[in-house]
């Protein structure tokens, strides 16, 4: 009798797992960190970087579902512990959908804000949680640091302040000359 | 001895093989940063050649605003109403 009912957990264990995935369990979700649409993965990332993308690779998708994106900063610039909300995006999903890119947005308006003149990113730690109708499905931790100099040459007159650190000396165009970023105005001086 | 040897060598080609997939060149988190300060400037950003031909560069004419003195070709009268 006890031997009969031990051959019966496996396939009751088999049933049970196919009406979970059949029903609650939803799309496989996948989440990392991009520079574009996902050809570049990355962890890490700077306060004049151009593009940040929170990317949702899907398997088993289907029609009629909707995907957010939630960018909390877990850790600010100077280490402190941080519960934030950044940011937040909604995409609509199909059965043939397998890849969804959100893209955060810089501060204020984004249809205002222009990549030419975006403020820099914030530095700290982030996790970028991607979740189906409502249910967590996978998390992409990153970083934004401060890097010390830009990748362009310095130029005396345009702003720093906020992308690189107060004071630091970077090259400019003009090898003979190094420029710094004054903690006064925020701007380049070279010379 | 030779099971020593067969150890070391094994020992050496697993640290190699663990140093391969450790190389830092397959985590490089540059890139995707800003080529212009913000703001705009000239910036020393490479340009991507131009592919366009030499007749996509011409100007289009300039417009005169004369009229087109040419008076359009006369064919006849129309002598093909079937009901005519």
């Amino acid at each position: 009798m006890a031997r009969g009912l031990f051959l019966l957990v496996p396939p009751l264990c088999a049933i049970a797992m196919s009406i979970a995935t059949a029903c609650g369990s939803g799309p496989t979700v996948d989440a990392f960190m991009a520079l574009d649409t996902g050809e570049r993965k990355r962890t890490t990332f700077f306060t004049d970087t151009e593009n940040i993308n929170c990317i949702a690779q899907m398997k088993g998708s289907r029609d009629g579902l909707t995907v957010f994106a939630t960018v909390r900063q877990t850790q600010a610039g100077d280490g402190k512990g941080e519960a934030i909300t950044f940011q937040i995006g909604e995409l609509p999903a199909s059965k043939d959908t397998k890849s969804l890119v959100f893209s955060l947005a810089h501060a204020g308006n984004p249809n205002l804000v222009t990549a030419e003149n975006a403020d820099p990113w914030p530095q700290g730690a982030f996790v970028c949680e991607v979740s189906v109708d409502g249910v967590v499905k996978a998390t992409a931790p990153f970083v934004i640091q401060m890097p010390k100099c830009p990748v362009y040459p310095a130029a005396g007159g345009y702003r720093c302040a906020g992308f690189y650190p107060p004071s630091t000396v970077c090259p400019s165009a003009d090898a003979t000359v190094n420029c710094t970023c004054s903690p006064d105005t925020g701007l380049w001086v070279c010379g | 001895m030779t099971r020593r040897l067969v150890f070391v060598i094994l020992a050496l080609g697993f640290a190699m093989l663990l140093s391969y997939g450790c190389s830092a060149s397959t985590d490089y988190q540059g890139g995707g940063r800003r080529l212009f300060p913000p703001g705009g400037g000239d910036g020393t950003v490479l340009e991507t050649p131009d592919t366009a031909t030499p007749d996509d560069t011409n100007a289009p004419p300039t417009d005169t605003s004369v009229r087109d003195t040419n008076p359009p070709f006369d064919a006849g009268p129309d002598i093909a109403r079937p009901d005519g």
